[in-house]
């Protein structure tokens, strides 16, 4: 089956004849020969490794100093929503850049906290909430690196935007390896990686993917905002969009019709999308409650 | 004999069958199934893995389904109207209609198959 589809082409699903069913049998055999030697050199590149470096988690910085190699620069920029003026709820701004409408969502004086497992859709110390980690779909653990409340839940290098909360503060930033993970375990703190989407201000080139309603986690001049599309658009677009109003640091989270909400200064109740996912005992939502 | 369309991930497992199958969104790494009864049921799984679990497990039925563009799988069974200026695609979904929307080109080759089959 040919992979690739334009929007202006139409396939009709399981019309391939004998010849398409050789080549793809010819495919699968060569696809399998390179996979095992990859894996043979891969053992082999481990079992090398093993021998000389000590074993440790992925996100924890080396102690050898002499031997490292230079730190990240990370964003150690603590962002911060409260203001006394203001209630305890979600100030929304609606925007449009780059053709694409957005909602801005500041959550103000509340406490940023990453939940695992099924949430209390009924509770109301909680003023935002949106579905932070991806889910692996081959077996439902977290992508990437995961802290919640101290406890490492997951491990990984698989996305360079990450989240740290510590006490009541946020960092958002880029970068593979970040201090902020062990910091997270070793202060009761919450860590959680994504897609960056905006680096210092500049829009972070993704693989392309489908359109579809993205959301967005970012700083703008020291707040911490939830930015929403309200039409469905590539992720490359969205993180132009992001950066052309200004956003210094995004990353993606969980986007489509994930489940979510917030609660606006009217203390009116808006849904942001309906879908649980199911009974995934890992899925995670960061949330905002009331101070 | 009824074919259906099983999909499993680590927790759970659906199953549907293949005729009551009407279309298939895509929400980047999502896919809403949408059925002649019932909710719409959104499965953690992207459109070409839908459209590659068809193409292995409907042996009879998966040529029914017709992949539109790179966010929509439709049962031609349930094809109601399209109206290519207007960008409509119509299908019915169970007692209801539902409205999609696809590329003039792309509705433009779909009535094409459909009303070359007719003839």
């Amino acid at each position: 089956m040919k992979k690739d589809i334009s929007e202006d082409e139409i396939r009709v699903i399981g019309s391939s004849g004998p010849a398409d069913d050789n080549r793809k049998r010819i495919w699968i055999v060569a696809v399998a020969a390179v996979l095992v030697v990859a894996a043979i050199l891969v053992a082999a590149l481990l079992l090398h490794k093993q021998s000389t470096q000590s074993n440790q988690p992925n996100e924890s910085p080396q102690t050898n100093q002499s031997d490292q190699p230079p730190q990240p620069q990370v964003n150690q920029n603590w962002l911060s929503n409260d203001v006394d003026s203001l209630p305890s709820a979600v100030s929304v701004i609606d925007t449009v850049s780059n053709g694409i409408h957005l909602q801005l969502l500041t959550p103000y004086n509340s406490i940023p906290q990453l939940l695992v497992g099924n949430i209390d859709t009924n509770d109301k110390n909680i003023i935002l909430a949106t579905m932070a980690a991806d889910i692996r779909r081959d077996n439902g653990k977290i992508v990437g690196a995961f802290v919640c409340k101290g406890e490492p839940l997951a491990w990984g290098l698989s996305k360079r935007g990450y989240c740290a909360i510590i006490g009541d503060r946020m960092a958002i930033g880029t970068a593979e390896n970040s201090p902020l993970f062990e910091q997270a375990t070793e202060q009761q703190g919450y860590f959680f990686r994504h897609y960056s989407c905006v680096d210092e201000g500049i829009a972070v080139e993704n693989n392309p993917e489908n359109k579809a309603y993205r959301r967005a986690l970012c700083s703008i001049d020291g707040r911490i905002v939830v930015i929403v599309s309200l039409d469905k658009v590539l992720m490359n677009d969205f993180s132009v969009a992001l950066a052309n109003i200004g956003v210094d640091n995004a990353i993606f989270l969980v986007g489509g019709y994930a489940q979510g909400w917030y609660i606006d200064q009217q203390s009116e109740k808006h849904s942001l999308g309906l879908n649980s996912l199911g009974d995934n005992e890992n899925v995670n939502y960061l949330v905002f409650k009331r101070k | 004999m009824t074919e259906y369309l099983v999909i499993t991930t680590s927790v759970d497992l659906l199953r549907v069958m293949s005729d009551d199958l009407v279309f298939i969104t895509s929400d980047g790494n999502y896919s809403t199934l949408n059925m002649c009864f019932g909710q719409p049921r959104m499965v953690t799984i992207q459109l070409g893995q839908l459209e590659k679990l068809i193409y292995n497990q409907l042996q009879r039925t998966g040529s029914n389904f017709i992949r539109i563009g790179k966010s929509l799988i439709v049962n031609r069974e349930h094809i109601h109207y399209i109206n290519i200026p207007k960008q409509q695609l119509i299908m019915k979904n169970g007692t209801e209609l539902a409205t999609l929307t696809a590329s003039r080109e792309a509705l433009r080759q779909l009535k094409d198959l459909i009303g070359g089959e007719r003839k």
